[in-house]
């Protein structure tokens, strides 16, 4: 009588529980187990856990391979550009320790910054305006007027 | 008057001479100098090169640390 009311309880709770995917089949349960067709075959809950683990396990293997990869191919990018150009390689190293050791905000960075800015565009204008100066003068008009005067 | 003059302008000319030569000199020793550095430097970058980049970046952030104070 207490088995068989253990039973109804189990069934029933069985009945009100959240089914996953909607393939539980109540009528068909074995007491304290709840079955599940997957792709066809009968599965019990341990099992659908256990394959779950399984795929979590499998994902997390892929995954770290894949970080293992990329840290892989990173290394080698980062030996193959310190043998190629071992000083700009450094000059990169070292400007990323400055920008995160906070030397950006400083007054000497901000003045370098400025200087460099300002003989760059110092630069294009000159090499700008001497294109343009030179144009002029390689054009077939230009040197017939010239010629001309 | 005149042969006084003149061993001065030799003398003035011999220590030129000899200051040009010790400057060529310096320059020589600082060029091989160098020249060792580099060769140093790159032949440990290949080494270990991440060593060498985490030095880099150890060095660029205390110099970052110490001039973000000024």
């Amino acid at each position: 009588m207490a088995n068989e009311h253990q039973n109804e309880s189990v069934r029933a709770e069985g009945a009100g529980r959240e089914q996953p995917f909607g393939r539980e089949q109540p009528g068909r349960e074995q007491p304290g187990r709840e079955q599940q067709r997957d792709g066809g075959r009968r599965t019990s809950r341990p099992l659908r856990i256990q394959e779950r683990g399984r795929e979590a396990y499998r994902d997390a293997q892929h995954l770290a391979s894949t970080l293992e990869q990329a840290v892989d191919e990173i290394g080698q990018f980062l030996r193959e550009q310190a043998e190629q150009r071992p000083y700009t390689s450094l000059a990169t190293a070292a400007g990323v320790g400055y920008v995160l050791g906070g030397g950006v905000p400083s007054r000497l960075t901000r003045f370098l910054f400025g200087l460099g800015s300002r003989l760059a565009i110092e630069m294009f204008l000159h090499e700008f305006i001497g294109d343009a100066a030179r144009q002029p003068s390689a054009a077939p008009g230009s040197t017939a007027s010239r010629s001309a005067s | 008057m005149e042969r006084s003059a003149s061993n001065w302008a030799d003398e003035a000319s011999a220590r030129v001479s000899g200051l040009a030569d010790d400057v060529n000199e310096r320059f020589k020793d600082a060029s091989a100098g160098l020249r060792d550095l580099d060769e140093q430097t790159r032949a440990f970058v290949k080494q270990s090169p991440f060593v060498a980049l985490a030095a880099a970046v150890a060095g660029g952030f205390l110099l970052g640390r110490l001039l973000s104070r000024l």
